[in-house]
């Protein structure tokens, strides 16, 4: 009888594996069985993931505009100094005052509490998806920001606030 | 008339599956406001009318709360499963937010998940092979609980991903643990009361023993 039921368990599990197999190989892009590397996946949409001592370049030069992805009760205790917060589950609403406020060519730097958290990802998709050339994706985050005591600050400042540094092209210079 | 208490059933079933997400989102703080989530709320209730209403019109009986819990599983499993199956990148997203798995594995998990549940939905409906079935649906239901459980202590801020991709509002919390517990209540009873019948039989029982009267 127990023989039976683990038969049946066992039919059911690998079963239905195969079955979850044969639709994915239906899709019109099927799922790769094994998930990419966050790092891959970036630099398939267009992104640069940064490490944190390209971060703290980055940070010095008024030219990059970061972009905290946090939730901004958090973001109001503190953030990376002259950061502008950007919750990515306000994106909709957000997006089109960021865009008349920050030109497509500005480099951005996104970045969220740390490895962990997937908001700067999801953030720096859809900014890409909306144009912007130049997006980096800081995966470190907060917590490694903080980890390797690097400046904090802890005043609010004004979300998306207008862009007074517009640039033209010549990113190269800073790409990592 | 039992094909009219058992069409009651069914439809009280699906508009209480079908509506149960979306009234519990309305619960945690930050959720959708009351106001202008009239049907949501008004299609929930009716389907608890129904099913209480139907439930009423002959005694309980085991194989009665069985068929019963096996049908709402079944309806909540196969409803949870499609979205999934149709949106599998979204809702490989989401298992990564829930940062258990390790990110190479979550797509294979992403893939398979949504169709053992599909499976185990149609068995529970059909009543075939009701009690593996049944011991699945309490073990996924369980690992999703400890699931949310981590999620919620560890803070993590993603949806739930339980019926719908789309968005990422209902942001896990105590109310889906609840949800979860009430929802392996039910799988716990219909493990415990399982025996071999599947659906047709129980209905062409319903059917005979309902005729003279």
């Amino acid at each position: 009888m127990v023989k039976t039921h683990l038969s049946r368990l066992a039919a059911l599990l690998l079963g239905s594996l195969a079955l979850a197999a044969g639709i994915n190989a239906l899709r019109e892009s099927p799922l790769p069985l094994i998930r990419p590397s966050r790092t891959e996946l970036a630099l398939r949409s267009g992104i640069t993931p940064i490490h944190l001592d390209t971060a703290a370049l980055f940070a010095k030069d008024p030219r990059f505009l970061f972009l905290d992805a946090r939730h901004p009760s958090v973001f109001r205790r503190a953030h990376i100094p002259g950061s502008t917060n950007f919750f990515d589950m306000e994106f909709a609403e957000r997006i089109k005052a960021f865009r008349d406020s920050v030109p497509l060519d500005r480099p951005l730097v996104v970045y969220c509490d740390g490895a962990e958290c997937r908001s700067s990802e999801i953030l720096a998709q859809a900014l890409a998806k909306e144009g912007y050339t130049y997006v980096y994706l800081f995966f470190g985050g907060w917590i490694e920001w903080v980890a390797a005591n690097q400046p904090v600050e802890k005043a609010e400042k004004p979300a998306a606030k207008p862009d007074s540094t517009k640039r033209d092209s010549a990113r190269k210079d800073s790409s990592p | 008339m039992i094909w009219f208490l058992h069409l009651r059933l069914l439809v009280g079933s699906l508009l209480v599956v079908w509506n149960f997400d979306k009234a519990m989102l309305l619960v945690p703080p930050g959720g959708a406001p009351l106001a202008g989530q009239g049907g949501v709320i008004a299609g929930f209730c009716l389907g608890v009318v129904l099913i209480l209403e139907a439930a009423r019109h002959t005694p309980p009986d085991r194989t009665r709360i069985l068929f019963l819990a096996r049908f709402f599983l079944g309806l909540l499993f196969v409803g949870a499963s499609l979205d999934k199956i149709v949106n599998a990148s979204p809702f490989s997203d989401t298992v990564l937010n829930y940062s258990i798995l390790p990110s190479p594995t979550v797509n294979l998990f992403a893939l398979w998940l949504p169709v053992l549940e599909l499976v185990c939905g149609l068995l529970l409906l059909s009543g075939i092979w009701s009690r593996e079935a049944g011991w699945l649906v309490a073990g996924m239901l369980l690992m999703f609980l400890v699931a949310v459980v981590q999620g919620v202590a560890r803070g993590i801020d993603t949806h739930c991903g339980c019926f719908t991709q789309e968005g990422r509002g209902s942001a896990i919390s105590a109310v889906t643990i609840l949800r979860d517990v009430v929802f392996i209540s039910v799988a716990g009873v219909a493990v415990w009361l399982d025996r071999d019948l599947p659906t047709w039989k129980f209905w062409k029982t319903r059917a005979s023993t309902a005729a003279p009267g």
